[in-house]
């Protein structure tokens, strides 16, 4: 039986190698003068943010949460599961999300 | 300590396996729009996807003003890992996964949503007014797809009564195919993962010709080699999720005769059905509007789904299935 630490070893693996791979990728400090456009597309504005809402990242937290909700609770009503942990879990997701900063 | 060797290796192979998919599809979406595809490096042009990425390496790196150069650091790593991460748990080359824990295919679920999270992150640390609509509307798509793709995932495991990856294939070894049973749901998976990697018609977060690439505009050099590289690995994942929860992963006719080097095969050649179907419909179709796509998922998909979860429960429940 794999343990829960075995899993997060490979995961460090992994983390490590990109790590690695994106470090060795170019910086390249100087910029030559076309470069210096503060953005990428070229588009000479002033740096500038729209009307952002920000509760958007809430709501995909939120069905972040749903997505395994979902199937935590529909396998223990397909397996006659005492329904007390799915519920459980929900309700601390749910309170997780109430108590998230808001904007 | 070998465990994390074996992880920095299995990373490398699936980073070169992600490559040969792109490879692939763009040759298969060539094919579908009549051109050629890539062709110059590496025999058939097989080398272009890791020409790209090195390209990309060594390219200067661009911080806009006002943007969050350490999250823009961290984010592409991570998303990149992950990917690779989620990979471990579905059996690929062999029956037995690299990695497989109790109820897996919950925390699989719940890490590639993360990844959706990152990239609308990515898109609000970038001050740009074309980043930030691009996280927007993959904020919205993101709310559309999920909810579908959510009960598509739910649906296997609730025939096959577990979430564990590894018991809901085994399951399919001793039955029929989950999309037997369950076509609609094998559908609706399609049509989400496609969304889900942003592909053509639901790229409406980079959409290139009005938004200019969307959350990816600020991105330059190995920022961008790595989201690329990260959306590449989780179109291997969403492809590779759907035929192990829906078409038997690696198994099918003859696989006793043959020895164990034909689940691969087999595991393979759904892959390459899976993405045969990707890439038509990337090839024939154009980008739709944001409310088409919000038509889509929450006037047709999600009561669809919801539709196929009954059909199961009820199936399940009269021990149809």
């Amino acid at each position: 039986m794999i343990s829960f630490w075995d899993i997060a070893q490979v995961f460090i693996g992994i983390t490590t190698v990109f790590t690695i791979l994106y470090f060795l990728g170019s910086r390249k400090r100087e910029k030559h003068a076309e470069a210096l456009v503060p953005f990428t597309s070229g588009e000479e504005y002033h740096p500038m943010r729209i009307p952002y809402r920000v509760k958007w990242i809430y709501y995909v937290a939120l069905f972040s949460a749903y997505e395994t909700a979902v199937i935590f609770t529909m396998l223990a009503i397909t397996k006659g599961i005492n329904l007390l942990i799915p519920i459980l879990y929900i309700a601390l997701l749910i309170i997780s999300l109430i108590l998230a900063p808001m904007e | 300590m070998w465990l994390i060797v074996y992880g920095a290796v299995l990373a490398v192979v699936f980073m070169f396996f992600s490559f040969v998919l792109e490879w692939g599809e763009r040759k298969l979406v060539a094919k579908v729009q009549n051109r050629v595809g890539p062709y110059f490096t590496g025999p058939r042009g097989i080398l272009q996807p890791l020409a790209d990425f090195l390209k990309l390496m060594s390219k200067e790196e661009i911080n806009p003003i006002g943007s969050d150069s350490l999250l823009l650091t961290i984010i592409p790593i991570l998303m990149v890992s992950l990917s690779t991460f989620v990979l471990m748990f579905i059996p690929i080359f062999t029956p037995t996964p690299i990695l497989s824990y109790p109820a897996d295919l919950i925390y699989i679920i719940g890490l590639s949503a993360s990844i959706g999270a990152m990239i609308i992150l990515t898109g609000y640390v970038n001050p740009g007014p074309y980043s930030n609509i691009g996280a927007a509307r993959f904020g919205e798509l993101f709310i559309s797809f999920e909810i579908p793709f959510a009960i598509s995932v739910a649906i296997p495991a609730i025939l096959s009564e577990s979430a564990t990856i590894l018991d809901i294939v085994m399951f399919q070894t001793a039955n029929l195919p989950i999309m037997v049973y369950a076509p609609l749901g094998f559908l609706i998976m399609l049509i989400s993962l496609i969304a889900k990697v942003e592909r053509v018609p639901f790229d409406i977060g980079e959409a290139e010709t009005e938004i200019a690439g969307g959350w990816q505009v600020e991105l330059s050099g190995r920022r961008l080699a790595f989201y690329r590289l990260s959306m590449n690995i989780e179109t291997l994942f969403t492809a590779v999720l759907c035929v192990a929860l829906y078409m038997g992963g690696g198994y099918g006719p003859f696989i006793n005769v043959l020895g164990p080097a034909m689940y691969f095969v087999w595991f393979s050649v759904k892959l390459f059905i899976v993405l045969l179907i990707i890439s038509v419909i990337e090839g024939i179709m154009a980008r739709l509007r944001i409310d088409q796509v919000l038509s889509i998922f929450w006037r047709y998909l999600v009561p669809l789904a919801f539709l196929q979860l009954f059909i199961v429960l009820v199936g399940k429940f009269t021990l149809i299935f």
